[in-house]
């Protein structure tokens, strides 16, 4: 067995007991992840619903038009597009400080060392602007990763244009989507626990971040990769047999009752919503215990009592 | 399913990659050689049905000739004759008896041969290409296998069918609502009673293989035994490599189309065909690949379940593959020994 192949396994075996711990988990703090996340929600979506009011009032001539017609009809004026891009900035700031705060919870609950409240949900808030520009960085970073893509899918079309060639016209394209997803996709992961270590470290600076992420993610992208796709993969089977199930009730109790048909409608949104989120949370906690074994802050007593040979 | 049982099936899937890669050739051999065998059987035995049923089978040809050139209503008429008498030919039926039974006694042997092969490789041993001959006494073991495993599956879908039949009369009358819910349950019943049934007497070949002296009874009461409490385990230990396969052939499709679209339009038929073969080749090979790793990890898994406690010919059961204190993996843990 090559020593490729004896840590491919390990690996494989420790993103079983990471996603084993992250059910667990999930079960255990359930209600009080979801009261956050209601609560991010609430409140980034009550900006967002304040912010288009504002708009509407301080602007009645765009107030009744939805911003793609107003856009094409050329009636939005400078005010009203600096009060958006304002209103998006506040957005991405609350929600981004938010982001961090239930991250850190998330970690903590993992490591299961402290009693962690819903409010700490907005225990990062300080760090808003700096969860700001590690994102802005990170995604200058993987924009450069993906320029030899679009820089190839440029090419490609000006020799098309100028010689017409058939084979061109396939093969260009294909190399560049095959070289975009080649160099994205790893810089993606590459760059993924960025998030995780400012919500962990506050203290940390933007680039630091980043660099502590090349380091630990390097030679376990495949793993984190390969980390969440059970998970999503049951997601997606419950969610076609949760739609099929109901969309026979619904087309059984729609002849019955309206009331009925209502209420079934609503119980399958709040079930549905419930269902993803569920799964949303698993995924979280699975990408925390991740970095926390990256970290080397693995559980060391879990896998040794399971170590006893089967029978 | 426990956690253990998941970290079973990574490692047996492992272990199964090992194994195909180690014995690819002889296991391709195995897979040719019964294709080719089971395809110049038919083919031997269709020609010689060809001429017992030659006249009547002649008969039928020659009324379908001669209704595509006349085009005619009325002429359809010696064609149904032709058919019936073929069909009311006791020489047709006892000849196509034969056929089923003879091909069906042919693959049964050999599939329980390359069984018989893999799990020998599973054990440690080097396969032989010409094993898969080695079962052919159990062929008819085999069908029984088979029967009875049908008529206990069928048996557990009989509830599902049930409930459909009394749903479809429901909609006869006019009871729509309760036919659907109906519906909803027998399909719920079909599914899951015949698939939990199915997979828990999926361990009776490889039993029979394994264990040629065993009764075709005890090998499907061993396999129920076998497969408490292990079926999901079995289905979540298939997935990955379906997945693989899936993920694999959709790749090549999308580059091969394109291909295909790029040199489509060159009207050389030496192109043509290169690239019929080629695509061929494409299609075919991942499924032989994954497909053998899909065989030798049932035969893994078989050969767990029947020895619970460390074989010692094998290199790569669980207490060969330590599982590691803390779950962070790096190049610091210790290499697994390697005795192969």
């Amino acid at each position: 067995m090559t020593q490729s192949r004896i840590n491919m396994s390990n690996l494989t075996v420790e993103n079983v007991y990471t996603r084993h711990k992250a059910k667990e988990l999930t079960k255990k703090h359930f209600w009080k992840l979801l009261g956050m996340m209601l609560i991010v929600g609430v409140i980034v979506y009550g900006i967002m619903f304040a912010g288009m009011a504002l708009l509407g009032l301080t602007n009645p001539d765009t107030a009744s038009v939805s911003m793609d017609a107003a856009a094409a009809s050329g009636e939005i004026s400078p005010a009203f597009m600096i009060g958006y891009i304002v209103m998006m900035l506040v957005i991405t700031l609350v929600g981004g400080g938010l982001g961090l705060g239930i991250t850190s919870a998330m970690i903590d609950l993992c490591r299961g060392t402290e009693t962690v409240t819903v409010g700490r949900v907005f225990s990062r808030m300080s760090q808003c602007l700096k969860a700001f520009g590690l994102s802005l960085w990170v995604g200058l970073k993987t924009l450069l990763w993906m320029l030899p893509g679009y820089v190839l899918t440029g090419v490609g079309f000006y020799f098309v244009i100028r010689t017409g060639d058939e084979m061109l016209t396939t093969l260009l394209p294909l190399c560049s989507m095959i070289l975009l997803f080649a160099l994205t996709i790893p810089a993606v992961y590459r760059y993924m626990l960025s998030t995780y270590i400012l919500a962990d470290k506050p203290d940390t600076g933007v680039f630091a971040c980043v660099n502590e992420s090349k380091a630990l993610m390097k030679g376990h992208k495949w793993q984190a990769f390969k980390l969440v796709i059970p998970t999503l993969l049951i997601l997606y089977g419950l969610m076609i047999v949760f739609v099929l199930i109901v969309a026979l009730l619904l087309a059984v109790v729609v002849d019955v009752s309206a009331a009925l048909t209502v209420i079934l409608a609503i119980l399958f949104f709040v079930a549905f919503f419930g269902l993803v989120l569920y799964f949303a949370i698993r995924v979280g906690l699975a990408y925390c215990v991740f970095y926390l074994n990256r970290q080397g802050e693995g559980d060391a007593e879990e896998p040794a009592a399971e170590a006893a040979p089967a029978e | 399913m426990s956690l253990k049982q998941t970290v079973e099936n990574v490692y047996i899937r492992q272990d199964a990659v090992l194994l195909a890669r180690r014995h690819f050739w002889r296991l391709l051999g195995m897979m040719l050689l019964l294709t080719s065998v089971t395809f110049t059987a038919d083919r031997l035995l269709t020609s010689i049905g060809d001429v017992i049923n030659g006249a009547e089978i002649r008969a039928v040809l020659d009324a379908l000739h001669t209704l595509n050139t006349s085009g005619h209503m009325t002429s359809s008429a010696p064609l149904m004759e032709a058919i019936a008498a073929l069909l009311s030919s006791p020489k047709f039926w006892l000849f196509n008896l034969c056929y089923i039974l003879l091909t069906w006694l042919l693959s049964q042997g050999l599939t329980l041969g390359r069984f018989a092969q893999e799990i020998a490789a599973a054990k440690g041993d080097t396969p032989r290409v010409l094993g898969i001959f080695s079962r052919m006494d159990c062929c008819v073991k085999g069908i029984g296998i088979a029967l009875l495993t049908d008529i206990k599956i069928g048996l557990w879908l009989l509830p599902g069918i049930a409930v459909c039949g009394i749903a479809a009369e429901m909609q006869g009358y006019g009871q729509v609502a309760v036919s659907t819910l109906m519906s909803m349950l027998g399909v719920g019943l079909l599914f899951g009673l015949g698939i939990p049934a199915a997979f828990g007497y999926m361990m009776a070949p490889y039993i029979l293989a394994d264990e040629p002296d065993r009764g075709i009874r005890e090998c499907v009461t061993l396999s129920t035994g076998l497969m408490k409490y292990r079926k999901w385990q079995y289905f979540k230990l298939c997935v990955p490599m379906l997945l693989k396969i899936v993920g694999v052939l959709y790749a090549e499709m999308l580059v091969l189309s394109l291909l295909m679209t790029a040199i489509g339009a060159n009207p050389d038929p030496i192109v043509e065909t290169v690239s019929l073969l080629v695509i061929l080749l494409a299609i075919t090979l991942p499924l032989v690949y994954f497909g053998l790793q899909m065989d030798m990890a049932c035969a893994l898994f078989y050969l767990k379940r029947k020895q619970p406690a460390v074989d010692a010919k094998s290199s790569y059961w669980l207490q060969d593959h330590p599982i590691p204190n803390t779950p962070a993996a790096s190049s610091e843990e210790p290499p697994i020994n390697d005795t192969k």
